[in-house]
């Protein structure tokens, strides 16, 4: 086990603040650090949440807490580590939701799972430094609130997922044991910070040369107009979906999905399709989506379409992965899965998006997840070995 | 982009070294001894290519023309590649294939034009009595300071030069001018424009923007993002090589506030060393309309930034479109890649589902960025939407050519090793309607 996986093994009493493991934080990369990543990015404002996700519900303390009927004091399992910008509010953590100044510093703290007499919370901590001496520096915890809901499938590994449920919103959703437990998120509007006064009529040059890594500047090109969801595998393989931000259901798109014909696909003229990335191939049922479809040793990169078949809908795979949202091309179709369809539930307004969910009730099964109002389209897949 | 023009210039090269301009049919049927120079020819090269191809050309310091054909004595040697190159319909350069005959500056000769040609450099390229040539081609700018739209009614120069340093090799930078009371003290429609990038060959475009002035009580300096076009206010346009000035139709303008901000957004592209560094001071001249002005014009892009362009792939479509609110005019196409796009096509899909081709450009080459312009402007009804493709070519085979590497997956960015996918559209709206799009750009 790497020392980041037991980093997040650490468990303690917090009413005694026994921190029983210590160690470094993470780096957010890819690198294959034996820990999940699940990320999603609104509005080019990401939040992450960093979390083991071989830890069994059935092994030594944290059955107790999982399964305790009550308790008399706090406890706490360290569980996570959650990484956003200043932008990002969760429960207490980062700025008002209309605040008159900008936080001095992004979210960076470890997540511990805590059951009080009272109920269930999730305790915020600024990521751990390396010594003793400077944990005791350490500022209070803060409590975050979680909804809490007892559940009929045993979910035997930690599982955590970002879902959005707005332009600017998302819920934060662990599974573990027989136990959901759920908060919301925000990215908050920061107040503009005066401009510099111009001295100079000659602006920032940015000077390049062939060998510059520009890379960076790529991504945020990209996040500028898409949103992302993506789920880093503990060894490292990323799994991403871009989609279009801000296109609601008053979108005439929206109202074109509504009557969408029997064989026809669903198009996005305010957007490019829906992208995926996959470093892995994936399998849904019997298809595989291989890699290398474009180019050898290159993730896996496809347009994903929905299509109307009669009253059932499915996904097509696309090999163009970078067409406009009304530029399907038939000849360029490399797969067509079943997906689950369900209408109804209280969001109605909610903006097209997507998530990755992980499947408690299968090992290694996720859940590719596609919203829009209360249209909600589903597919599992595994990481083909 | 610079890549693009060196080979334009080795193969008319190459074309007159080697004399590969075989005689074809239609020039073997022609009377050769009746062709000359001054009587046949010249006038071809009046109208067709001495715009660009004389020693002050008219776009960017005359980089995309590197011979002159003004006289005789400079257009005999290049004879045999002028033939080599009429014949292949390369020059003059021309890159849509469709809609034919729409637009103002479509550039083309005759099939009777070429064989006058091929027949005159098959007889020889003979002289012939200067006296039955025409006489010499008058342009506009010999007379207006350089400006071939004519004498433009002001010209804002970038206060002081910079120099583009010699060890630069991609530079994007952006030059900010507010301008005074004294140079603009009121309003204006504006019905023409002409850039100037005033640095020699080293500009791979140069983008202009105008900013209109801080609302009452608001930050009167605010640059969003002083290195680029975003936050910088509406486009003007942006030139590049093969790009030329704009006049707008009558009727249409496009608004020019008092103490507006104008933006030069230049990028420099050379091969650093010492000695390369150059001075530059951008110019931006405008031709004021005075008449009524029925349509606002606007310049925007579609585009599509979220790509990521796969290693080695010689066929991928990236694709960019939006759908128009109102009643909108076309008036430009500039379809812009960088070093890997290789074809264009704009579409429109109009709200009763009929579909139509607005351009299609199969050979696409950064080294000439023709701006396509409606001889009329056509009218798309609210709902319509126009699709924007353009492939690209990410191979080992075109990274040799075009010098770029093949194994990178760019996304979008300013850099020439970079890629970009923007449709630039230029359209006009009635002045009193709304001037919403939607789209990714």
């Amino acid at each position: 086990m790497s020392s980041r996986r037991a980093h997040l093994l650490s468990i303690g009493l917090l009413s005694g603040l026994t921190l029983i493991a210590a160690g470094t934080a993470a780096a957010q990369s890819d690198d294959p650090d034996g820990l999940a990543h699940t990320r999603l990015t609104l509005g080019a404002r990401q939040i992450t949440v960093v979390y083991d996700s071989g830890l069994r519900a059935d092994d030594g303390v944290q059955a107790a807490l999982l399964a305790a009927p009550n308790v008399s004091a706090d406890i706490g399992v360290r569980v996570a580590r959650l990484e956003g910008p200043r932008t990002l509010r969760v429960g207490p953590l980062g700025p008002e939701p209309e605040p008159e100044e900008a936080p001095a510093s992004g979210l960076n703290h470890d997540l511990w799972l805590t059951r009080s007499p009272t109920g269930w919370a999730l305790d915020a901590r600024p990521v751990e430094p390396a010594t003793a001496e400077e944990a005791s520096k350490l500022g209070e915890s803060r409590r975050i609130p979680v909804s809490h809901t007892a559940t009929d499938v045993a979910a035997d590994s930690l599982s955590v997922r970002l879902e959005p449920t707005g332009d600017d919103t998302g819920q934060l959703t662990l599974r573990w044991g027989r136990h959901r437990w759920a908060t919301d998120f925000e990215f908050v509007e920061l107040p503009r910070r005066p401009p510099p006064e111009r001295t100079s009529n000659i602006g920032r040059p940015s000077s390049l040369t062939r060998d510059s890594d520009t890379s960076a500047r790529w991504r945020g090109a990209r996040l500028g107009t898409r949103n992302e969801t993506a789920f880093v595998t503990p060894d490292g393989a990323s799994i991403q979906v871009l989609f279009q931000k801000e296109v609601g259901t008053d979108h005439r798109d929206f109202a074109a999905l509504e009557s969408t014909a029997d064989g026809e696909l669903v198009e996005l003229s305010g957007g490019a399709v829906i992208r995926l990335r996959s470093d892995v191939p994936l399998r849904f049922g019997d298809t595989l989506i291989p890699t290398d479809n474009l180019a050898p040793n290159f993730p896996g990169s496809y347009g994903i379409w929905l299509k109307a078949v009669g009253e059932n809908w499915r996904l097509v795979f696309n090999h163009e992965a970078d067409s406009w949202g009304t530029q399907h091309d038939p000849a360029f179709d490399a797969a067509e899965i079943e997906l689950t369809h369900t209408h109804g539930g209280p969001n109605t307004d909610r903006p097209l998006a997507v998530h990755l969910v992980p499947r408690v009730e299968v090992e290694g099964a996720v859940g590719l997840v596609i919203h829009w109002g209360q249209h909600t389209w589903e597919a599992d897949f595994s990481v083909a070995p | 982009m610079r890549s693009q023009v060196r080979i334009f210039v080795v193969l008319m090269t190459l074309g007159v070294l080697c004399g590969i301009a075989a005689p074809s049919q239609a020039a073997t049927e022609a009377n050769e001894a009746d062709v000359t120079y001054y009587a046949d020819v010249l006038p071809i090269i009046q109208d067709n290519c001495q715009s660009c191809h004389r020693s002050e050309g008219l776009n960017l310091g005359g980089v995309i023309a590197p011979m002159s054909f003004m006289t005789y004595e400079e257009t005999r040697p290049w004879a045999r590649s002028i033939a080599r190159k009429v014949e292949a319909h390369e020059m003059p350069p021309w890159f849509a294939t469709e809609p034919k005959g729409v637009f103002s500056n479509e550039r083309g000769l005759t099939e009777g034009e070429i064989s006058t040609i091929l027949s005159w450099v098959d007889a020889g390229a003979p002289a012939g009595d200067k006296s039955n040539g025409p006489a010499p081609r008058q342009f506009a700018e010999t007379a207006s300071g350089g400006w071939s739209l004519g004498t433009p009614d002001f010209v804002f120069q970038l206060d002081e030069p910079y120099f583009v340093d010699d060890d630069v090799y991609d530079l994007n930078i952006s030059f900010f001018k507010t301008l005074t009371e004294a140079e603009l003290p009121d309003n204006v429609w504006i019905r023409g424009w002409e850039f100037k990038t005033g640095a020699g060959n080293v500009a791979h475009h140069m983008c202009g923007f105008v900013r209109g002035p801080a609302p009452e009580g608001g930050p009167t300096e605010e640059i969003a993002a002083e290195e680029g076009a975003a936050g910088a206010g509406y486009l003007l346009t942006c030139i590049a090589e093969g790009a030329e000035a704009v006049m707008l139709p009558d009727g249409y303008g496009l608004e020019l506030e008092a103490g507006s901000t104008i933006t030069y957004n230049m990028h420099y592209h050379k091969r650093p060393g010492e000695g390369s560094g150059v001075w530059t001071q951008p110019e931006i001249a405008f031709f004021v309309e005075e008449r009524p002005v029925k349509y606002k014009v606007i310049n925007d892009s579609i585009g599509n930034t979220g790509f990521e362009l796969p290693p080695g792939i010689s066929d991928y479509r990236i694709g960019s479109g939006r759908t128009f609110e109102q009643d909108t005019y076309l008036l430009t196409y500039w379809p812009h890649g960088h070093l890997r796009a290789k074809a264009a096509r704009y579409e429109a899909t109009y709200p009763d589902g009929r579909e139509e081709l607005l351009l299609d450009v199969p050979e696409y080459t950064q080294g000439w960025q023709e701006t396509y312009k409606l001889k009329e402007p056509k009218l798309i009804p609210k709902g319509t939407r126009v699709d924007v493709s353009i492939w690209y070519d990410n191979s080992t085979e075109r990274g040799t050519r075009l010098d770029f590497s093949p194994t990178l997956t760019p996304g979008h960015g300013p850099r020439t090793d970079d890629e970009m996918s923007l449709g630039f559209i230029g359209y006009a709206v009635a002045v009193d309607a709304k001037t919403s799009t939607e789209g990714e750009n």
